[in-house]
């Protein structure tokens, strides 16, 4: 997997638990559990830490797909963003960098084993199209 | 052996059970229990969720005592709602309340939105387990995956049910 892409997740999977715990109900419930939580601040370091370690561009790009979708960085699995489950061409590519992104919602894509491991699929695969199928809306 | 659906959206399986696991640290535990679930494919990348599941834990402790530890996260990675239960070859320092080490974890996670449905189900029963006596020790007292399985169907299950219905 693209090293970018690694950080990347490490960087959503801080952010949506900074955003859960920005939740007054979250923290009710977690307390009601027995499993009081405590103050964010090491999180939000952690969050800064993570975000010094991605490139700059890439880093623009996450912060602004994310203003869409809490979900910036999606697998996609034999050429489909799990993200909108749209299917995207089979070599779109991001104009600000050179990570894959879906065609539809933007999302930063990266794919799942499954497709990595399948690579006569890909090859006979039809051409890219210009537009994207959308199967279901995400 | 085939994966068990718990209930809706709830999965065992049992290269997700570790019965001798030899950890010295929390560090180590979340690695293991993030490599198992790497492994299951349960989740789309184990260091992402490593790294959740130490700063999870940073916020406050999953030791409720009693020896018992239930790590939980919500990710972005996880495919489905999943229980990994581990039983620690030796006793952790996890902070507990009553800051005894903890021997039994039984690890909750699940993604956000669809196929999330059963995590706070399976979050509510399992901690009311541990503070009934009776029920805390039949958590204590899986061994094997089979033990595991048998506890899913007598006790797990029918209270996530319960609690879905209400």
């Amino acid at each position: 997997m693209n090293p970018q892409i690694q950080e990347l997740l490490v960087l959503q999977e801080l952010d949506a638990l900074l955003a859960d715990l920005g939740e007054a109900a979250m923290r009710e419930r977690e307390a009601a559990l027995g499993f009081p939580l405590g103050e964010s601040t090491r999180l939000s370091e952690a969050r800064a830490e993570a975000a010094a370690r991605i490139d700059a561009r890439v880093l623009r790009l996450y912060e602004r797909i994310r203003q869409r979708h809490p979900r910036a960085v999606a697998p996609s699995l034999g050429g489909t963003c799990l993200g909108c489950f749209t299917v995207r061409p089979t070599a779109m590519a991001s104009r600000q960098s050179d990570l894959e992104t879906c065609e539809r919602c933007g999302r930063i894509l990266f794919r799942l084993e499954e497709e990595r491991h399948a690579p006569a699929a890909s090859a006979a695969a039809p051409p890219a199209r210009k537009r994207a199928v959308t199967r279901k809306r995400g | 052996m085939k994966p068990i659906d718990i209930a809706t959206s709830i999965r065992i399986e049992a290269g997700l059970f570790l019965p001798a696991l030899e950890v010295s640290s929390q560090e180590e535990l979340f690695a293991a229990l993030a490599d198992a679930l790497g492994a299951a494919g349960a989740i789309h990348d184990r260091n992402a969720f490593q790294r959740l599941l130490v700063e999870r834990e940073a916020l406050g402790t999953t030791g409720l005592g009693h020896g018992i530890a239930i790590p939980h996260a919500r990710s972005m990675v996880a495919q489905r709602t999943t229980l990994v239960v581990a039983r620690l070859a030796r006793g952790l320092d996890f902070q507990a309340v009553d800051g005894h080490p903890v021997e039994r974890v039984f690890l909750v996670v699940a993604p956000y939105g669809v196929g999330g449905e059963g995590y706070l189900p399976l979050l509510g029963v399992l901690v009311a387990a541990v503070h009934h006596d009776t029920d805390r020790e039949r958590l204590l007292a899986v061994e094997s995956f089979d033990d595991l399985e048998k506890l899913a169907r007598q006790l797990i299950r029918p209270r996530i049910q319960e609690a879905l219905a209400r």
